[in-house]
């Protein structure tokens, strides 16, 4: 690894290291490990969501993507922002008002508490091992083209510094993090639209039309179509991420990390901004790469996920002068930050249902006040399912397909999660098997048809009997008519009535929602 | 002490309570129209890259298709609905929440 590329790296990691001893001082209870003590203000929760979504898949991939194929690349990138309106006018202030650390203590406030926490604990370990997965294996991959580590060491090291992160410094440490990468993110992402946009007057439609006129596909290059010739792959990739990435544990659990629900809602004021602005960036990037690369650089960017830091390489000088170095290198390490932000939350949230749901209130409802109050169960959680993840990602390798598993953890859950959730919050009937077989249901009817899928299927692509990627037009459906039909099949139970009450009371006002602690 | 208020709250009462029924009115229209506009522009927008892609490709001036100027529409779509539902939070749903939380605390509060 050359010198500057190994400064930027090191200082990446210094400065987390920092926030994690700061934040570890700061976190002795359960409610500061999962909620970091519901101290964290409206702007700062919006900026960590915010860096949550601003992950490599989106920084690296999908200016990758805009650059090989153009819009399809950004036609995601709305659907994700879309998300968001799920998010603040479903979720948001009803999850803070009624949750206190994952998303099933939502589901289990007035449904029979241990089945539908099994249930719900099950499928957010599912989908954030799988994105889990997908980062690690992402990050081993980026880490060894940018610095020539080996993928195994850089998993290793990308892991070693989750677990720290969440295992001393807990939700305070990993809101930091994702807060500091978050404005290094949107720094670096400004500096080099700049730089882009100086070489074209600052005009946008001269960028752009340069950019077609060097892609092959000329002006439709501007439109859709460049990747993905079947239109309902296209549909059902756009759904997975409007409806899934509303559904996604790690960002869910954000909103108990505010005061109360007026600061729920305020930060997904400051996340819609800020992704927005994001994701213009990342057209100007894509885009930009495509007319400023030379021709034939396709190849060098590794399937598009090289071109953010190759493309700063160029505007800096290019390569082997010292602008070129320190700029690829800046971008490279700001890649890397962005990627143990993201693992740290995902890790967290898994830990969360770990302890909190399977452990605390399923495996051992009777443990004592003291070891509720401690975060010993709860820090051992996020190391033993850091240590599994780290250990599936070197079992699988580098060729696992990282789209894969973002896909699948993405319509797990649209599939299983977001209808048992919007259900719970919304219908008076609804009951604890509807929840349960909706949930389970959900979770195998989109993991069978993701296996019959193409990326799936052994006997290749075109013999597949499901011919979607995403599951998500058929599954999502699927779990709303189970959560349904196991409720109307089921008994009518009395209890389910009456906290469905207390629930909606509490959910929409606030009334007895967990309060706030400082240190 | 303010658990022990909360939990002798009568939650059906809340919930019969005039003040909650317009809280709850009211943010259900505002979200169901909020939504229904935005699932709307949104699917229109899908469904024409999906299906659509020489109508997205048309160039308006050189350098901007169609196709970007819907995308950003969408980004827009969503400021403008996000800013409105805080702006209805602030003028309209808290002041009807803070009434019904101190109804509710007061009744609470009264030895039956």
């Amino acid at each position: 690894m050359n010198g500057t590329r190994l400064f930027f790296f090191a200082a990446v990691l210094a400065v987390t290291i920092g926030i994690t001893i700061w934040a570890s001082r700061r976190t002795n209870t359960q409610a500061d490990f999962f909620a970091a003590g519901r101290s964290v203000t409206g702007r700062q929760n919006g900026l960590a969501i915010a860096g949550d979504l601003m992950s490599a898949a989106t920084f690296l991939g999908f200016t990758g993507l805009i650059y090989l194929a153009g819009f399809d690349g950004w036609v995601l990138a709305t659907a994700a922002l879309f998300s968001f309106l799920l998010i603040l006018m479903l979720f948001a202030e009803r999850m803070r008002n009624a949750g206190q650390y994952t998303m099933a203590d939502v589901l289990s406030f007035r449904l029979s508490k241990r089945p539908v926490r099994a249930a719900a604990a099950s499928t957010t370990l599912v989908v954030v091992v799988f994105y889990l997965i997908a980062q690690l294996v992402g990050a081993g991959v980026l880490i060894r083209a940018l610095t020539g580590l080996d993928f195994v060491p850089a998993v290793i090291l990308t892991g070693v510094a989750m677990l720290a992160y969440v295992v001393l410094g807990g939700m305070l440490a990993t809101t930091w993090v994702q807060i500091v990468k978050a404005a290094l993110l949107l720094a670096v992402g400004a500096a080099m639209c700049v730089a882009i946009l100086w070489q074209f007057h600052f005009n946008v439609f001269e960028l752009f039309d340069t950019a077609a006129s060097r892609h092959p596909l000329g002006e439709k290059y501007l439109g859709p179509g460049g990747s993905n010739p079947n239109p309902l792959n296209t549909l059902s990739a756009a759904v997975a991420y409007a409806v899934g990435t509303a559904a996604l544990p790690h960002i869910l659990i954000r909103f108990f990390t505010v005061p109360d629900s007026h600061a729920a809602r305020r930060s997904v004021g400051w996340a819609v901004g800020i992704i927005g602005v994001f994701f213009v960036m990342t057209s100007i990037i894509g885009y930009g790469a495509r007319a400023l690369l030379p021709d034939g650089s396709e190849e060098a960017t590794a399937g598009g996920n090289l071109t953010a830091p190759l493309l700063a390489q160029h505007l800096g000088g290019g390569e082997g002068t010292f602008g070129g170095d320190v700029f690829i290198s800046l971008v490279s390490a700001v890649a890397f930050a962005t990627i143990l932000a993201v693992v740290a939350g995902l890790l967290l949230s898994a830990s969360g249902a770990m302890s909190h749901d399977l452990w605390f209130n399923v495996i051992r409802p009777d443990a004592s006040a003291e070891d509720r109050e401690g975060t010993g169960v709860a820090r051992l959680a996020a190391l033993g399912v850091g240590v599994v993840a780290i250990i599936l990602t070197i079992m699988l390798g580098d060729t696992v397909n990282v789209a894969l598993l973002v896909g699948l953890a993405l319509s797990i859950a649209a599939s299983a999660n977001f209808p048992a959730l919007v259900l719970c919050l919304g219908w008076r009937r609804f009951n604890t098997t509807g929840a349960v077989v909706g949930i389970v249901g959900g979770l195998v009817t989109s993991v069978a048809l993701i296996v019959l899928g193409p990326q799936v299927w052994p006997a290749g692509p075109d013999a597949a009997p499901f011919p979607l990627t995403f599951p998500v037009l058929v599954s999502i459906p699927a779990g709303f008519v189970l959560c349904w039909l196991g409720t109307v099949l089921s008994r009518r139970s009395p209890e389910d009535q009456n906290t469905y009450m207390e629930l909606l009371v509490r959910s929409e006002t606030g009334l007895g929602a967990e309060e706030p602690t400082f240190h | 002490m303010s658990t022990l208020v909360e939990d002798r709250i009568d939650y059906a009462s809340v919930v019969q309570s005039p003040a909650f029924q317009e809280l709850v009115a009211r943010r259900r229209r505002f979200v169901t129209t909020a939504l229904t506009i935005a699932v709307a522009w949104f699917g229109t927008f899908v469904l024409l890259t999906a299906y659509a892609h020489g109508f997205m490709s048309t160039i308006l001036v050189p350098g901007l298709s169609v196709a970007y100027v819907l995308g950003l529409s969408q980004f827009v779509l969503v400021w403008v609905l996000t800013a409105a539902y805080l702006r209805a939070s602030t003028r309209t749903f808290e002041p009807l929440q803070a009434r019904v939380v101190a109804a509710a605390r007061t009744r609470a509060e009264t030895p039956r």
